[in-house]
């Protein structure tokens, strides 16, 4: 173990030990004044409040509707049921509203995004669209493993999250290949469909045209 | 308790994903024990980590036990220091909270050390192990934020709130502190958020508080 981190560890001990000793060391057998009184009941929730503070002002809606209804839960039930909802209302709202806008995890990564949606309900007609899209993932992602390199963290931590990377990248670039592959695919069902129409112009025209199964398959990476 | 198990596994997943080596998160929640302040570290942990914001930012999240400390006093009157020192420990807000009204229930008025030492040991107990099973398991998990598990951090603070709440009116400087400390968790990089919330909390209850 590091010297820093242990001396951290054991300082850090010390200030919380001498939080729970000095108010009985120090305060034993006075009576406060009622204004006193009344900061001292005041401030512990005012620090609870203000740690939890960033989750009011957070930038995901589905962790602020989480919010609220975790509020309502711990307003009229004991912990144990008001942890469960919070736990669940979290999770089920990041992962019904989960693309938009995307989730970023620890490692400052996105876990989810709406190409695997916009990949499945549309690629027929904005294939472009989403090549595009995971092109700028890609360079991002390209960026980020560049990043590694020198960010603050353990070597172990660096492996991991360059392995991530990697895979990540290997992922996308596979989507891009298949949705190219699939385009093509595409124009080439929509010609030879263009010449059977002008060759049986008594034919309906066919029902095809549309990329075959490919959300199936692209889903499976994102 | 049970209210322990997600934090303590959320904090124990999270603190390995900093760079805490998994045998580190037992050692600081076994020596620390103030879970406020554990994860307030863990946010704000780098390598190496600035020792003096941590112990600082420590400080000021645990400061409530002075008061917690200090409202126990009158109640640990029959123990020798030599007792009540240690035992103080272990106190932290759960532990507190339930042997505050025990003592103030009790004939004797003061606090049963063997039910104190029952519930806090139970609690130091199952907060060590499980932050420990949470850094041992939170890799293999994954990433535990994305099953919502860390919503469990403000429950837990959100369950405390309300154990104090007394009404808008002597609740009025918790608002101050909120709106101040989103206001500069949004403008200021770090964990100045916490001491803003609390400075002007603290500002906000000696203007409000009764004169006489």
């Amino acid at each position: 173990m590091e010297a820093t981190t242990l001396l951290t560890l054991v300082l850090m001990a010390c200030s919380t030990y001498f939080t729970r000793v000095i108010g009985y060391l120090l305060l034993r057998g006075r009576t406060l004044s009622p204004r006193m009184q009344y900061v001292m009941e005041s401030l512990p929730g005012c620090v609870l409040i203000s740690v939890i503070a960033p989750a009011f002002v957070s930038e995901r809606p589905a962790d602020l509707l989480a919010l609220v209804v975790t509020l309502v839960a711990a307003s009229r039930l004991p912990i144990l049921p008001t942890v469960l909802i919070g736990i669940a209302s979290a999770g089920a709202l990041r992962h019904w509203l989960g693309g938009w806008p995307p989730v970023v995890d620890v490692w400052g990564m996105q876990v989810s995004s709406s190409t695997s949606a916009s990949a499945s309900g549309a690629a027929s007609s904005s294939g472009g669209n989403d090549i595009a899209a995971l092109q700028r993932k890609l360079k991002e992602l390209q960026q980020a493993l560049k990043e590694v390199a020198s960010e603050n963290i353990d070597a172990k931590a660096k492996q991991q999250k360059s392995k991530l990377l990697q895979t990540q990248i290997m992922m996308v670039q596979n989507q891009i290949e298949a949705l190219m592959r699939a385009r093509q695919q595409a124009q080439i069902d929509k010609q030879r469909e263009q010449q059977q129409a002008a060759e049986n112009p008594s034919q309906s025209p066919s029902k095809g045209g549309k990329a075959p199964g490919l959300g199936g398959v692209v889903d499976v990476y994102v | 308790m049970l209210g322990f198990v997600p934090f303590a596994l959320v904090l124990g997943a999270q603190a390995v994903q900093k760079g805490l080596a998994p045998l580190e998160v037992p050692l600081m929640t076994g020596m620390n024990f103030g879970g406020g302040s554990e994860f307030t570290a863990i946010r704000l942990w780098t390598s190496p980590p600035h020792v003096l914001l941590i112990v600082a930012m420590s400080f000021l999240v645990n400061c409530r036990h002075i008061l917690m400390g200090a409202a126990l006093a009158p109640y640990l009157r029959h123990l020798p220091r030599r007792r009540a020192l240690p035992a103080l420990f272990l106190m932290c807000d759960e532990s507190w909270a339930l042997a505050l009204p025990d003592a103030q229930r009790s004939a004797a008025r003061r606090v049963s050390l063997p039910y104190y030492m029952g519930v806090s040991a139970g609690l130091y107990m199952a907060w060590v192990s499980c932050t420990a099973a949470g850094a041992f398991l939170g890799p293999r998990i994954g990433d535990l934020e994305q099953y919502g598990f860390d919503m469990a951090f403000t429950a837990v603070f959100l369950v405390l709130l309300r154990g104090m709440w007394k009404g808008i009116r002597p609740c009025r400087p918790w608002l101050v502190s909120l709106l101040t400390a989103a206001l500069v968790y949004k403008l200021v990089p770090g964990a100045w958020y916490v001491a803003a919330g609390a400075v002007s909390g603290l500002v906000c209850a000696a203007l409000l508080a009764p004169r006489s």
